[in-house]
């Protein structure tokens, strides 16, 4: 395929997606403006076609993250709202992500992913108000605390965030090779 | 005569590789939608052979735009394209009448051969 143009439409068509993830967190923050319900989906589905887009190039660093991001955000996408804590995590992402594009632009090879920025996602978001919810005796312990050299996001123990289980094994950093066929 | 087509995907670089993928066997792309709306609307205008519609859409999802097309014509043909990780997206739309489905990232001869079947497949 013409990887060429396959790469300037995917660096693009992020760029666009990255700049309206920032608008929808910029409306979330500011509470008073436009339908709080409609900024989780965008920043939803701009994860999930950032992710599309990385995969079908195999820029693997980025696919993961943006599917990371998506796994995150989903229960908020089901609820129709975004915790407060949530949004410095999401700026921080999303500044990565256009970090990681803005290095596909110079160099056509993504970088790779940070141990640190996954670490943010890596605790799924539970609403509080998700009752259905079987109760998880290890609800609100922290996790990697002990020889862990992650510097935790203060937001990230919040009581609205609860740290899960140790289940659900995240994928190991992926070490991506740019093949072209 | 070469069989028409509609791609249906907000995801302009996902049509494009579409595009070029069934462009080059033969086929003849009648139109693009971004979303599902769009879709419903030009399913009417272009009444195609085949519809691939993405399933994560904005102002109307594909799995609403697949019900709606499917109300228009009891005999469209659609292709789902879906990623990783939405099996149940899947089941539904194929129990609302998609003929099969396929996967992104996907490989072009893999696209094609499920496009192929869909098309070819007796009513």
């Amino acid at each position: 395929m013409d990887l060429e143009k396959y790469r300037a439409l995917f660096v693009e068509e992020s760029i666009e997606h990255l700049a309206e993830m920032s608008a929808a967190l910029a409306q979330l923050e500011r509470r008073d403006s436009g339908d709080p319900e409609q900024a989780v989906d965008c920043l939803f589905r701009m994860a999930h076609s950032i992710k599309g887009m990385a995969s079908s190039l195999e820029y693997d660093s980025v696919a993961t993250l943006a599917h990371e991001l998506e796994d995150w955000l989903e229960p908020c996408r089901s609820a129709g709202v975004l915790p407060d804590e949530a949004l410095p995590i999401l700026y921080e992402v999303v500044g990565f992500l256009e970090n990681m594009v803005a290095q596909v632009a110079e160099t056509g090879q993504p970088p790779e992913l940070s141990h640190e920025i996954r670490q943010l996602i890596a605790t799924p978001l539970q609403l509080e108000s998700s009752a259905d919810r079987a109760p998880d005796p290890t609800a609100m312990e922290p996790v990697q605390e002990a020889g862990s050299s992650v510097k935790k996001a203060p937001w990230a123990r919040r009581p609205v965030c609860r740290a899960p289980s140790a289940s659900a094994p995240r994928r190991s950093t992926a070490s991506w090779v740019l093949s072209v066929s | 005569m070469s069989k028409r087509i509609l791609i249906v995907d907000d995801a302009a670089f996902m049509r494009e590789m579409l595009r070029d993928i069934l462009a080059d066997s033969g086929y003849e792309i009648v139109g693009e939608a971004a979303d599902g709306e769009q879709a419903v609307s030009m399913f009417r205008e272009v009444q195609p052979d085949l519809v691939t519609l993405d399933i994560v859409m904005p102002r109307k999802s594909g799995l609403e735009a697949l019900r709606e097309i499917r109300g228009l014509d009891p005999g469209a043909r659609i292709v789902m394209c879906s990623a990783l990780g939405q099996e149940a997206m899947v089941m539904e739309a194929l129990e609302a009448g998609a003929q099969d489905f396929i996967v992104k990232p996907f490989k072009p001869d893999q696209a094609l051969g499920v496009i192929e079947k869909a098309i070819s497949k007796e009513d």
